[in-house]
């Protein structure tokens, strides 16, 4: 359905306080959290601007992406401080070539270091260490905004964008054209911008938009355009997924990777962790608590190689079992089948997030009393007991995993040219050992509550 | 965490005993009418994000029962995140999981070997004694310590660290000189219609 023949809609988008009302909100929002983080109460629980950034924006942020695509990019406070930027002193250089080639390299590698940061260093128990990061990461948004074109840092080195751009093209918003409508086009305002509003903000030509993994729907290409060829469409879950039509090798290293960077936070919370790392410590002959960051490293590089080792293996299985094992089809299915590991991803993500969101998250508005000197007792309850959670969450990742074997399911068959069982096994396997991983944690999971 | 465990034991041993006690560092004696007498040197106030030493003796019949033993920890201690969910109104430190028992620490008999992790991971300490805290009023815990049957309590201030001066600075700078150099580069760049 095309949301933008809804009339209010339509208006909504082409109006000039659009997006700008979320980010005025969102820019507020981050004031307070980074104020919070640098000189409030050094407590998790206590201090209202890290419980409302790990506790409701961190466990929030992969659902709006299921739901709402890349809007959150569109008014992240981070986005609204580069245009700023820009506006008052920008350079406008053009991005640099190593960015563009090598730009996917550096949103991983920034992903998995603050998930390091975070389990190794307690950066998200810590509101000074929270503080610093974000301190780290403001600077590195003006410096891009100071120097660079359009939105350089959020297309090309944002950690989001790890996980932002896959959980988008497995959700259930798109924006796309009429191409009939964009044909001759003399103006282009989509990408050049218009009076109405700046050309696109990601480097998009809105008729070469085939996928969902980039768009912030930011909608200034609904203002620019005269022709009135933008679509903004609600789709089924999954469905770009399968009917992927230029799949990228790095989307699926990416999937991989983010699968065991969110796998090894669900392991921190488990029963069995404290033994997982004295292992790990006496298998490397380190004080598993003195060294704990080199231990987390070695544990973190584990989790997240398994996954793609898995990944490789079942491509590789899967094309000695169709009968063919040349370098090129195997480096064709593996990344078409990382695109089915993105919904068991997401499903891992979100359960883990719901962990956060339903139990946690009750400690934000004590902690908004708490900044006025109110304490209205100790409230260590979560909004939803411990079963009810625990439900939801086998829920979510079974439900995660159906998508991801119908998905793995579709691309098989579609690499095949039909329905090749054989073929779709050993993916099959890979989904459903990624299933057993991830209910493993949630099954023994230390609970409080 | 901060500093290194070793070297905050290096620091702290050669304080560690009653009648030195540094600036700003409290003896508290209390004698339990069990066979233990226990003295804690206590900082006056503990600022999360700042190493505090907490110093035990242990006593019996006026002699040194292992020597001492010394309990450090570095505030604020989160090592899990159930620890941080705590909302209570005290601005308290969070000492932290009971690893004591996992790693064994703890020889002494009818002592319960569970202290807290810095404190449990200073093995060549002679002795480790149950450490519990409880929040107090806002800005307040309530540290005890306990050899046997012998406790003692004791409430310290608590309150956050300010952030590290140095990296406001930097950053300050780090920005400034950004901002300062695109303006520079933006003020030599020909504007349009200049090249024609």
């Amino acid at each position: 359905m095309n949301l933008l023949a809804i009339p209010w809609i339509k208006a909504a988008l082409r109006s000039r306080l659009f997006p700008a009302v979320f980010q005025w909100i969102t820019v507020t929002i981050f004031v307070i959290v980074l104020l919070s983080a640098l000189f409030g109460v050094n407590n998790a629980g206590q201090n209202f601007g890290m419980a409302l950034a790990w506790r409701v924006w961190w466990p929030l942020l992969p659902l709006s992406f299921l739901f709402l695509g890349r809007f959150w990019c569109a008014i992240c406070p981070l986005a609204w401080v580069t245009d700023w930027i820009q506006k008052a002193i920008g350079v406008q250089l053009p991005v640099p070539r190593l960015l563009r080639r090598y730009g996917l390299g550096m949103i991983a590698g920034s992903f998995i270091l603050l998930a390091y940061l975070d389990e190794a260093w307690g950066f998200s128990g810590d509101a000074r260490k929270t503080g610093y990061l974000l301190l780290a990461v403001l600077a590195t948004v003006i410096f891009f905004g100071a120097f660079f074109e359009r939105r350089t840092f959020c297309r090309y080195a944002c950690f989001i964008g790890a996980f932002a751009a896959n959980y988008s093209r497995a959700g259930t918003l798109e924006l796309r054209v009429a191409p009939d409508r964009c044909r001759d086009c003399p103006t282009q305002g989509c990408y050049r911008g218009t009076t109405c509003a700046p050309g696109c903000p990601v480097f998009l030509h809105a008729p070469n938009v085939s996928d969902s993994g980039t768009c912030e729907l930011c909608a200034n290409c609904v203002k620019n355009c005269a022709r009135d060829a933008i679509r903004v469409s609600t789709r089924m879950p999954g469905v770009e997924l399968w009917s992927i039509q230029q799949p990228r090798l790095f989307d699926a290293v990416l999937a991989a990777m983010v699968a065991g960077a969110v796998l090894i936070e669900q392991f921190a919370l488990s029963g069995g962790w404290n033994r997982l790392v004295a292992r790990a410590g006496a298998a490397l002959h380190l004080d598993p608590y003195g060294s704990f960051p080199l231990v987390y490293a070695a544990l973190m590089a584990m989790f997240i190689v398994a996954p793609l080792m898995g990944l490789l293996l079942a491509s590789f299985a899967s094309q000695v079992l169709a009968g063919n094992v040349r370098p090129p089809e195997l480096k064709r299915n593996f990344a078409f089948s990382g695109y089915a590991v993105i919904p068991m991803t997401l499903a891992s993500h979100l359960a883990h997030g719901f962990d956060r969101l339903l139990t946690w998250s009750r400690s934000v508005p004590f902690a908004l009393a708490a900044m006025v000197d109110w304490f209205p007792g100790n409230h260590r309850a979560a909004w939803l007991r411990w079963p009810a959670v625990f439900w939801i969450e086998v829920a979510v990742l079974a439900l995660g995993a159906g998508v991801s074997l119908y998905v793995g399911f579709r691309l098989a068959t579609r690499q095949a040219r039909r329905t090749s069982w054989a073929a779709y096994a050993p993916l099959c396997l890979l989904l459903l050992f990624l299933l057993a991983a991830n209910l493993y944690p949630v099954f023994t999971m230390v609970r409080q509550f | 965490m901060g500093l290194p465990l070793a070297g905050i034991l290096a620091s702290a041993l050669p304080i560690a005993r009653p009648s030195a006690a540094a600036q700003g560092i409290e003896n508290r004696v209390q004698r339990a009418p069990s066979a233990y007498q226990l003295a804690a040197q206590l900082p006056a106030r503990i600022k999360k994000g700042e190493a505090a030493s907490l110093v035990l003796y242990v006593q019996k019949g006026g002699q040194p029962v292992d020597n001492v033993a010394a309990c450090l920890v570095p505030a604020p201690l989160f090592t899990n995140e159930e620890d941080a969910m705590d909302t209570t109104p005290a601005i308290g430190v969070d000492l932290g999981v009971d690893l004591g028992a996992e790693l064994g620490a703890g020889p002494e008999p009818g002592s319960q070997p569970a202290c807290v992790g810095a404190i449990a991971a200073v093995r060549t300490a002679p002795g480790v004694y149950e450490f519990t805290w409880e929040p107090d009023t806002p800005g307040r815990v309530n540290l005890r310590f306990t050899a046997g049957d012998s406790q003692l309590n004791e409430a310290v201030n608590v309150s956050s660290a300010p952030p590290n001066p140095a990296i406001l600075i930097a950053f300050v700078v780090l920005v400034a000189a950004i901002l300062g150099t695109a303006g520079r580069m933006r003020h030599r760049q020909p504007r349009q219609g200049d090249l024609t």
